[in-house]
């Protein structure tokens, strides 16, 4: 099911006023109504992937309550590795067998041997990326003896599969979201309002900004032989925003939606154009999954408690496993090297100064660099990729494709509307309108948005480009 | 509650401020589906997307056959918008002649409903139309109900005749909207020839039959054409096929420019390589009627299809 669905509209409403008609009741109740509308939620899309949530998380509850229990580090650690290898087995399965086999095969036929190994006809289940890293971490913490198992099956459950955050994260840790299944809710008007008005600031990013640039970035990066230097620039500046506001606007969407239940999920983005170096973009981009690859990757690797060399190995291994992550595609695993490599020059140069810039410079140099490492984001294959970057590098201007003019000028609009909040959050955090003192001006507020998300979004059932990570 | 009270009656005089614009102007492509679906009793009647709307001169068509015509055509529509077209017209009158343009590759896809949705405000007031819309997603019907909705992302195009006029075509051109300029890049392009067959999607084929039934039962007479593209020689294609089929089971004559290297290989005839300008429209449009008019002359004599014997070009 789509956030931007009419199924939604009437799933969402149907749940919350259940949600709270059982309030007061056992919380288990509440915990049980959350998980079947959680697999409904899921199921909508394709039922027969219930089993593998199911399985995937009954597993991680079990071991992980094996692993408190179990003093012999030996067999803690045979029961550790069941649950990543069951864990990443069907991520690897899944997402990545056919990848895998078609770079093998093109690697031998390289050497000039050939190879036969069939690939196969997988669906990739929606969200897999984010609920089994979510329920990984679950095992890893309690293995680490950083947290006390859960003995309610139907809470962790629930936890793994919360329908607000279940396809596109934010990715949770256990130690922050399973503790407020297992806390009484108290219903109250403020929090509802908030959430609502949370969900509405992102929906206003996923229809009106992100679905209205992806119709302009679909038709140059869709075409990549038609098109002009100047073209590929602007719809690589539009494809930044787009993907920024399709999965912030999600998280956004995830952490109203889940408010209104009176569950408070971590913050996913925080302007990140606004970054004044890459440590900071990844500071403030899908914060939940940089943190994520921080635990459990980066750290264990070694970190920074290492010398300089290991230690960017550690960075620019993280940043490729994050980039494979993405997507089952060379085009992902390179954009995750260059943002390594980024992290690694920007180091070097801090080292010797070179960075001393004024901070909108800072800003605009960042923002560039990111955007060229989003042409191989979303570009459809390295050759793509390669030739746009080539046009851009050799043919920077030429005649600009505008395609609708229509789409074109709304979708201008769209990026200084959404920079403008976007300036005032981060500079005058105190002035909101939606959340104004003088009723007057809220309402206003939250009316005008609703009249232009009805009349400039755009509503024919666009995915969320997240989904398919 | 109060929040979506306000909305609501917002909504309600947005909509008729909309439904103003909509109704007011002096041309345009909101003018002309107006025209399309409520006002227009002529003769022969032009249906097609863009290349239809762009490739088809009403005024060499009414000099040359002595009738009526005008030129449903809209840019980026496909079956859904022709059944709609067909709908809206069949609902108030019986045109004489149709010409069906339809492209070499129509009917091998999903057929873009989601592209009618350029007639959501014509919704409530056309209830004809509303099986077609209602397509676009299970709950058209529902966001529908929203007047703003029914104009979404409309804006651009609504206003913009109060501002220019003339950019979709003048009224005088009677739904034509002639491109000028000539095709100035792809020159060396050299001829792409026969792609591979792509099977047709069976909703779009479905759409199409429904399409022809309906002319059909009504004594239409029904003309396919296939106009030329600039570097593509397309003889044969399953869209091209299937309509050599129909063409051949009901007796609609089909003209294929798809492969006509009068047209295929001449730049100086095109804006772009889909689309011709003003002098390739007129050649294309005089060649197509001198064709087309011993069958609707014949078709004065004969009332019905089976006496006349049709050529396929």
């Amino acid at each position: 099911m789509l956030f931007n669905s009419i199924d939604f509209a009437f799933f969402l409403p149907i749940v919350f006023c259940l949600f709270w008609m059982i309030n007061g009741k056992d919380l288990k109740y509440q915990n049980l109504l959350l998980l079947a509308s959680s697999y409904v939620f899921y199921g909508w899309w394709d039922w027969r992937f219930l089993s593998l949530l199911a399985f995937s998380s009954g597993l991680d509850f079990f071991v992980g309550s094996a692993l408190y229990k179990q003093q012999d580090e030996k067999k803690r650690k045979m029961l550790f590795l069941i649950s990543m290898g069951v864990n990443l087995g069907l991520l690897g399965f899944f997402k990545y067998y056919n990848f895998f086999a078609e770079s093998f095969v093109e690697a031998f036929s390289f050497f000039g041997q050939k190879t036969d190994l069939n690939t196969l006809n997988i669906i990739l289940p929606v969200g897999i990326s984010f609920y089994t890293f979510q329920s990984m971490s679950y095992a890893i913490d309690i293995y680490r003896g950083k947290l006390t198992p859960t003995k309610d099956l139907i809470a962790f459950l629930a936890f793994v599969s919360f329908f607000p955050q279940l396809v596109a994260g934010p990715i949770e840790r256990a130690s922050h979201l399973l503790p407020q299944f297992l806390t009484k809710k108290r219903f109250s008007y403020d929090m509802v309002a908030a959430g609502l008005k949370i969900m509405l600031w992102g929906f206003f990013m996923k229809v009106v900004v992100a679905d209205r640039l992806a119709l302009y970035v679909q038709a140059v990066y869709g075409n990549v032989d038609m098109h002009t230097g100047l073209s590929f620039i602007v719809a690589t500046i539009f494809f930044a925003f787009q993907i920024y506001c399709d999965f912030g606007g999600y998280s956004l969407i995830a952490l109203g939606c889940a408010r209104l239940f009176g569950f408070d999920l971590m913050e996913n983005f925080r302007r990140p154009y606004f970054s004044g170096s890459f440590r900071e973009f990844w500071g403030r981009w899908h914060i939940s999954l940089s943190t994520w690859f921080k635990d459990y990757l980066y750290i264990p690797l070694g970190g920074n408690r290492v010398s300089p060399s290991r230690n960017y190995f550690n960075l620019f291994t993280t940043f490729v496993v994050s980039g494979l992550w993405h997507g089952a595609n060379w085009t992902f695993v390179i954009w995750g090297g260059i943002h390594g490599s980024y992290q690694i020059l920007e180091r070097e140069f801090a080292k010797i100064g070179w960075l001393k810039l004024p901070k909108v410079l800072q800003v605009v140099l960042v923002f560039a660099l990111t955007c060229f490492a989003w042409i191989f984001f979303r570009a459809a294959s390295l050759h793509e990729a390669m030739h746009i970057v080539t046009t851009i590098l050799t043919h920077p201007g030429g005649s600009l494709y505008t395609g609708d003019l229509g789409i074109f000028a709304f979708s201008i609009m769209a990026i200084l509307m959404l920079l403008t909040v976007d300036y005032i959050n981060e500079y005058y955090p105190d002035f909101s309108l939606l959340n104004h003192q003088v009723v007057y001006v809220r309402f206003a507020t939250i009316v005008i948005m609703l009249i232009y998300i009805v009349s400039l979004g755009v509503f024919d059932g666009s995915q969320f480009i997240y989904f398919q990570f | 509650m109060l929040v979506l009270a306000l909305f609501a009656g917002l909504d309600r005089l947005g909509g008729l401020l909309l439904d103003y614009l909509r109704d007011h102007a002096p041309d345009g492509r909101y003018q002309k589906a107006k025209y399309t679906l409520e006002e227009c009793t002529e003769d022969v009647v032009v249906i097609g997307s863009s290349r239809g709307e762009i490739n088809y001169v009403p005024r060499i068509i009414e000099d040359s056959l002595g009738m009526s015509c005008w030129n449903a055509g809209r840019g980026g529509q496909g079956m859904p918008f022709f059944r709609a077209v067909q709908e809206g017209i069949l609902a108030r009158y019986t045109p004489k002649v149709v010409i069906l343009n339809i492209d070499d590759n129509d009917l091998e896809g999903v057929p873009a409903y989601e592209h009618a949705g350029f007639l959501r405000p014509f919704y409530n007031t056309h209830p004809e139309i509303r099986p077609v819309l209602n397509k676009i997603s299970k709950f058209e019907w529902l966001l529908l109900q929203s007047r703003l909705y029914a104009y979404n992302s409309s804006y651009y195009y609504l206003i913009r005749p109060y501002f220019i006029g003339g950019l979709d075509g003048k009224t005088s051109d009677k739904g034509w909207k002639p491109r000028p300029g000539t095709m100035d890049y792809l020159l060396d392009k050299p001829l792409e020839q026969e792609p591979p067959k792509v099977p047709l999607n069976p909703e779009a084929k479905a759409q199409f039959d429904v399409v022809v039934s309906k002319f059909r039962e009504r004594g239409v007479q029904l003309y396919f054409v296939v106009s030329p593209n600039y570097g593509r020689s397309i003889a044969s294609s399953s869209a091209i096929d299937y309509l050599k089929k129909t063409s051949e089971a009901f007796g609609f004559p089909l003209f294929v420019y798809s492969s006509d290297t009068s047209y295929i290989t001449h730049p100086e005839l095109y804006v772009d390589p889909e689309h011709l300008n003003i002098d390739g429209a007129q050649k294309f449009t005089k060649d197509l009627i001198g064709k087309i008019k011993p069958y609707v002359q014949s078709s004065i004599q004969h009332t019905s299809h089976d006496e006349k014997v049709y050529k396929v070009y």
